[in-house]
C-alpha cells in the first residue's frame, strides 16, 4: 500500500464522505501515457482514480464496486492497464508501467474479491516488487541481496572463505613470494656497491692498480657477481615454487567453487531454468569460475606482491636520497591518473568488441545449425550477407580497439617512464655538483625500472577486482537461488504411495497475475487413468508440472494420498512418479545405462524385461552392439519411436506409482504408435496415470477424461459420457479429428 | 518491403474460389471502412458492431508488424482475443475511428522513444541509463547490453529494462554526445 499525498487524501475524503481507504496504489504513468503519477484508491464500496492537476488533484474515475462486473490487470506491451467491466461497458481505469505490474495485479485480485463479496486476499511477498533501497533494482523473491549494490567487501570476504581450508599453503606461497620480491631488491644495490666501491676505486689508477688493491678489488668483484647470480637464482627457484603452489591452490579452490555451484544448479527449481537460457547458465559454470580462478590464483598475489614491491622500492629510494626519490616519483600521480582513464577507455572499447563477437557468433551458430533449411530455401547468399554485416561491424570495433590500444599504451608508457629522465638530469647534476656517487645514480635507475610494473598493476587492480566481483556475483547468485526443497527435515516421508491424487481448487500461473490453471478440482483413485484433453495452451502440461512438483499451486492444494504435495519429501515423491515426456531425452552412454537410469543396480534380466514390455527388446537386439549400443549425445542415432520406447522402458523399470505420459506418441508414425500403445498398456496397469494426447483415440483406455479450456475445467467424465454431450467441447474435438482423419485418408 | 496488395485477399476474378476454400480458418478477413461501426464509451473502452453480423462489447487493437507497419495490418480482436478482422491500413478509416484505434494502440504498445542519453553507467550486474524520452525523463536499469538490446533494423534498437518496460532508440534521433555514448556500448 502506497502512502497518498495529503491533498489526494483530502480529495478522496471529500468525495467519499470520509470512507475508510482500503488500498492505494500509485502508478508511475500519467493518464496521457507520459512518465508521471496517478493514484488508484479503493474504499469499501468505491474505486477512484485520482490524477494530479495544477489546481489540485482531480478524480478521473469514480466507480461503485457494486456496478463492477469484473476487473482485470491486463498485461500490455511495456505497460499494463487495469481494465474493468462496469455494467457491460469496458473502461481502462488506470495505466502503469511494468514496474508496477505486481502491485496492480494484487489490486485487481482484491477488487475481484470485493465484487464476489469474498474475503480480500492479504498481500504476500509476491504482490510487491521489492526493490533495492539504494538503486531501485528489483529484488528476487526470497532474496534481499541487490545484485547491483552487493556489498563488495562481503563478496570478497565470502570469496576468501574458499582460501581458508588452504591457509597454511597460502601463507607459505605468500612467504615465498615476499622473499622473492625482497631478493629482487638486491641487484640494484649490489650494482651500486660494484660501481662505487669496486670499479670506481680502480678508475683513478687508469689501468695501473697497485697489486694489493687489485687483489682485493678482484676478490670483491667475484663476490658481488656471485651474489648477483645467487640472488637471481634463489629468486627464480622461489618463484617456481610459488607458482607451483599457486597453480595448485587456484585450481583446487576453483574446483571447490565449481562443485558447489554445480550441485546447487542440480537442486534448483525448474522455474530457474525456464527463465534462463541454458547457454548462459553453462557459461557461468565455465567462464565465471575461470575468472575467479585467475583472481584467486594469480591476481591476488600480483596485487599483493606488487604493492609490497612498490612500498619497499620507495622506502629504499627515499632512504638513499630523498630529494632524488621525490623527483623520481613526481610523474607517478599523473601516470596513475592517465592509466586509470586509459584503462577505462580500453575497457569500453574491448567490451564493445566482445559484444560484437557474440553477435557474430550467434549469426554463425544460427545459420550453421539450420543449414538444411538455409539450403532448402536457397538462402546461402542472404546468410552470407548477414554474416558480412556483423563481421564488418566486428572489424570496425576491433580495429578501433586495437588502434586505441596501440595509441594510448605507448603514451601511458611514456608518461610512466618520464621519471627516468628526471633521474638522469637531476641525478647528473647531483653527480657533477653535489658529489652524488655514480653508483647511487645507477642504483636509482635500476629501482625506477622496478617501479613501472607495480604502478601499472596497482592502477589496473580495481579493474581486476571489479571483474572478479562481477563473476563472483553471478556465481553466488546461483548458489543462493531458491532450492527446490527448502526445509527437508519437516517433510513427510512416504516410501509407499498408493496413488490417490486430489486437486483442490488448484490455481497456478507462471506469472501470478496470469493464471494458467484456475480452480482445478479433481479426485483420482489409485490405479485410475485420467486423460487430459484440450487445445494447446489449455494448461495440460502445467497440470503435469504441478503433479511432478516442478512448480507448486499458488492457491488451493494438490494432495497425494491425502498429504499436501508440498509436505512430501521430494526424494520419495519423485521416486514414485514416472514421466514419459514428449521428447525423450537420452543421455550419452549405452542403451542399457539409459534404461537403468533411475535404477542403476538393475540386473540384466530386469532390463530385458522392461525393454520387452516396452516393445523395445527386438530392435535393441538387432543393433550390432545390442544393449551396449552407444546412443551418443542426445541419442541422435535412434529414431523418434525407438527413443520413445527406450524412455518407456526406463519408466517401466523405475516402477512408479504415478505415471505421467506427456504426448508420448506424438512424434511417431501410426505403425510405431501401435507398438508404443501396446507398450504403454503394460505400463499403465495398476498405476495412477495422467496422459496427454493430441490423438484422442490414444485415450480410449482412460477411465475418465478431463477437458481443459483456457486453464479451466470444462468437462469431466468417461469417453462415452462426454461424447453423448451434444455441443460439448470433447464431442466437438472428436468430431474435428474424425473429419481430419477422413481428409487425410482421402488426400493420402 | 512486402507487397501489400499480395497480402490482401483478393477474391474473385483471377482465381475463382469455391465456397469451401474461402473457409474462415484459412481466409484473412479484412475490414473495410464500411464493414463496421465503432463506438467509444465514456470511460474510453471501444465497442464495435460488424455490419449485418454481431456486436462486440470489448475491442482490442493489435499490431501485426509493430515495428515495420505500426498503422497497417491492425488486428481487431474481441474480449476473448479472437480476431474480428484485419484493417489493412488505418489511413483508410475516418479520422475519428483512426484516432480511437491509434489511442488504443498507443496504450497497448507503450514504448517511449529515447531522445537523448544523459548517462550510461556500468554497474555491478547491470547498466544504468539516464535518458530523456518523448514521454519524459527516465532512469532505467537493464541487465547487460547483450541481453537487453535488440537491433530491430539498422540504427533502431529496442531496449528492455529489468521490469520488462520497453524503450526505443533511433540513432538518427540522438544528438552527437548521446550517439557517442551509445556507440561505446554497442
Amino acid at each position: 500500500m502506497h502512502a497518498l499525498p495529503d491533498e489526494v487524501k483530502e480529495k478522496i475524503g471529500a468525495v467519499s464522505n470520509g470512507s475508510e481507504i482500503n488500498l492505494t496504489v500509485e502508478s508511475d504513468l500519467s493518464q496521457d501515457g507520459l512518465m508521471g503519477r496517478q493514484w488508484l484508491v479503493i474504499t469499501k464500496d468505491r474505486v477512484y482514480v485520482v490524477i494530479p492537476n495544477h489546481a489540485g488533484p482531480v478524480v478521473q474515475h469514480d466507480v461503485a464496486i457494486k456496478d463492477l462486473v469484473d476487473v482485470k490487470a491486463e498485461a500490455l506491451v511495456g505497460n499494463g492497464c487495469l481494465i474493468c467491466n462496469v455494467k457491460g461497458s469496458y473502461i481502462p481505469l488506470i495505466r502503469y508501467s511494468n514496474a508496477m505490474a505486481k502491485e496492480f495485479g494484487h489490486a485487481a485480485r482484491r477488487l475481484e474479491a470485493l465484487i464476489k463479496e469474498e474475503e480480500p486476499p492479504a498481500p504476500t511477498d509476491d504482490d510487491i516488487t521489492r526493490r533495492c533501497a539504494k538503486c531501485g533494482f528489483p529484488l528476487e523473491t526470497g532474496s534481499d541481496v541487490c545484485p547491483n549494490c552487493v556489498n563488495k567487501a562481503r563478496a570478497i570476504r565470502r570469496l576468501l572463505g574458499y582460501v581458508k581450508p588452504y591457509r597454511k599453503l597460502t601463507i607459505a606461497a605468500a612467504c615465498l613470494m615476499i622473499a622473492a620480491q625482497v631478493m629482487q631488491l638486491a641487484p640494484p644495490y649490489l650494482t651500486k656497491i660494484l660501481i662505487d666501491d669496486v670499479l670506481g676505486r680502480a678508475i683513478p689508477y687508469r689501468g695501473h692498480v697497485p697489486a694489493v688493491l687489485k687483489a682485493h678489488l678482484l676478490h670483491m668483484l667475484g663476490l658481488i657477481v656471485l651474489a648477483l647470480i645467487g640472488t637471481r637464482l634463489v629468486a627464480t627457484v622461489m618463484g617456481i615454487f610459488n607458482s607451483r603452489i599457486s597453480a595448485y591452490l587456484g585450481s583446487k579452490m576453483i574446483h571447490d567453487i565449481r562443485m558447489e555451484l554445480y550441485s546447487a544448479l542440480e537442486r534448483l527449481t525448474v522455474g530457474f531454468f525456464d527463465k534462463r537460457q541454458t547457454g548462459a547458465v553453462i557459461s557461468r559454470v565455465s567462464q565465471d569460475t575461470g575468472a575467479l580462478q585467475e583472481f584467486l590464483a594469480f591476481d591476488i598475489q600480483y596485487i599483493f606482491s606488487n604493492t609490497l614491491l612498490l612500498v619497499l622500492v620507495l622506502a629504499i629510494m627515499f632512504q638513499q636520497n630523498w630529494r632524488l626519490a621525490a623527483l623520481t616519483i613526481l610523474p607517478a600521480p599523473f601516470a596513475s591518473l592517465a592509466a586509470m582513464l586509459i584503462f577505462t577507455r580500453l575497457r569500453w572499447v574491448f567490451r564493445r568488441v566482445w559484444h560484437r563477437w557474440s553477435k557474430l557468433h550467434s549469426v554463425m551458430s544460427d545459420s550453421l545449425q539450420g543449414l538444411r533449411v538455409v539450403k532448402a530455401f536457397a538462402q546461402e547468399d542472404k546468410e552470407v550477407s548477414r554474416f558480412e554485416r556483423r563481421s564488418h561491424n566486428l572489424y570496425v570495433a576491433s580495429m578501433q580497439a586495437e588502434q586505441t590500444w596501440a595509441t594510448l599504451l605507448p603514451i601511458l608508457w611514456f608518461v610512466l617512464t618520464a621519471g627516468q629522465f628526471i633521474v638522469w638530469y637531476a641525478g647528473g647534476i647531483g653527480v657533477v655538483e653535489a658529489g652524488v656517487k655514480i653508483g647511487t645514480l645507477v642504483m636509482f635507475l635500476g629501482y625506477i625500472g622496478m617501479l613501472y610494473g607495480p604502478l601499472q598493476i596497482v592502477t589496473r587492480m580495481w579493474d581486476w577486482i571489479g571483474r572478479c566481483l562481477a563473476a563472483s556475483e553471478r556465481v553466488f547468485e546461483i548458489m543462493d537461488s531458491q532450492r527446490e526443497e527448502s526445509d527437508p527435515e519437516h517433510q513427510v516421508r512416504m516410501s509407499d504411495i498408493k496413488g490417490q491424487v486430489k486437486f483442490n481448487k488448484a490455481t497456478f500461473g507462471y506469472d501470478k497475475n496470469h493464471p494458467v490453471l484456475t480452480e482445478i478440482d479433481l479426485d483420482v483413485l489409485p490405479g485410475e487413468m485420467i486423460g487430459l484433453v484440450g487445445h494447446s495452451g489449455a494448461g495440460k502440461s502445467t497440470m503435469i508440472n504441478l503433479l511432478a512438483r516442478f512448480y507448486v499451486a499458488q492457491e488451493g492444494t494438490l494432495e497425494i494420498d491425502g498429504v499436501d504435495v508440498r509436505k512430501i519429501h521430494l526424494d520419495d515423491l519423485r521416486k514414485q512418479i514416472g514421466i514419459v515426456p514428449q521428447e525423450s531425452y537420452l543421455f550419452s552412454g549405452t542403451i542399457m545405462e539409459n534404461i537403468a537410469y533411475a535404477k542403476p543396480d538393475a540386473t540384466p534380466d530386469e532390463i530385458i524385461r522392461a525393454a520387452k514390455a516396452a516393445n523395445a527388446h527386438d530392435f535393441i537386439v538387432n543393433f550390432p552392439d545390442g544393449y551396449e549400443t552407444q546412443v551418443g549425445e542426445r541419442g541422435q542415432s535412434l529414431s523418434g519411436g525407438e527413443r520413445q520406447r527406450i524412455a518407456i522402458a526406463r519408466a517401466i523399470l523405475h516402477d512408479p506409482k504415478i505415471l505421467i505420459l506427456d504426448e508420448a506418441t506424438s512424434s511417431v508414425d501410426t505403425a510405431t504408435e501401435k507398438q508404443i500403445q501396446e507398450a504403454l498398456a503394460t505400463l499403465v496397469k495398476n498405476r495412477t496415470t495422467f496422459a496427454i494426447a493430441h490423438r484422442l483415440s490414444t485415450l480410449r483406455h482412460a477411465h475418465r477424461l478431463l477437458v481443459l479450456e483456457k486453464g479451466k475445467q470444462a468437462e469431466l467424465g468417461t469417453h462415452d459420457e462426454l461424447l453423448a454431450k451434444k455441443g460439448g467441447t470433447y464431442a466437438k474435438l472428436v468430431e474435428m479429428q474424425t473429419e481430419l482423419s477422413k481428409t487425410v485418408g482421402v488426400a493420402g | 518491403m512486402m507487397n501489400e496488395d499480395k497480402l490482401r485477399e483478393q477474391p474473385g476474378e483471377e482465381e475463382p474460389r469455391t465456397e469451401q476454400e474461402a473457409d474462415d480458418s484459412v481466409g484473412v478477413k479484412y475490414l473495410g471502412p464500411d464493414d463496421f461501426i465503432l463506438f467509444k464509451s465514456d470511460g474510453g473502452g471501444l465497442r464495435l458492431t460488424l455490419k449485418d453480423e454481431k456486436s462486440v462489447l470489448r475491442v482490442k487493437a493489435k499490431r501485426s508488424f509493430p515495428f515495420t507497419f505500426p498503422t497497417k495490418y491492425i488486428s481487431l480482436r474481441d474480449g476473448n482475443d479472437e480476431e474480428i478482422g484485419l484493417i489493412a491500413d488505418l489511413a483508410d478509416l475516418s479520422k475519428e475511428y483512426r484516432r480511437w484505434i491509434e489511442d488504443d494502440l498507443e496504450m497497448r504498445y507503450f514504448t517511449p522513444r529515447v531522445k537523448s542519453i544523459k548517462l550510461i553507467k556500468h554497474r555491478f550486474g547491470g547498466v544504468e541509463w539516464h535518458v530523456d524520452t518523448d514521454c519524459g525523463p527516465k532512469r532505467l536499469i537493464t541487465k547487460s547490453v547483450h541481453d537487453t538490446m535488440t537491433e530491430v533494423e539498422a540504427g533502431r534498437y529496442v531496449i528492455t529494462d529489468v521490469d520488462g518496460n520497453r524503450y526505443e532508440i533511433f540513432t538518427d534521433d540522438l544528438d552527437d554526445t548521446s550517439r557517442v555514448k551509445l556507440g561505446r556500448l554497442i
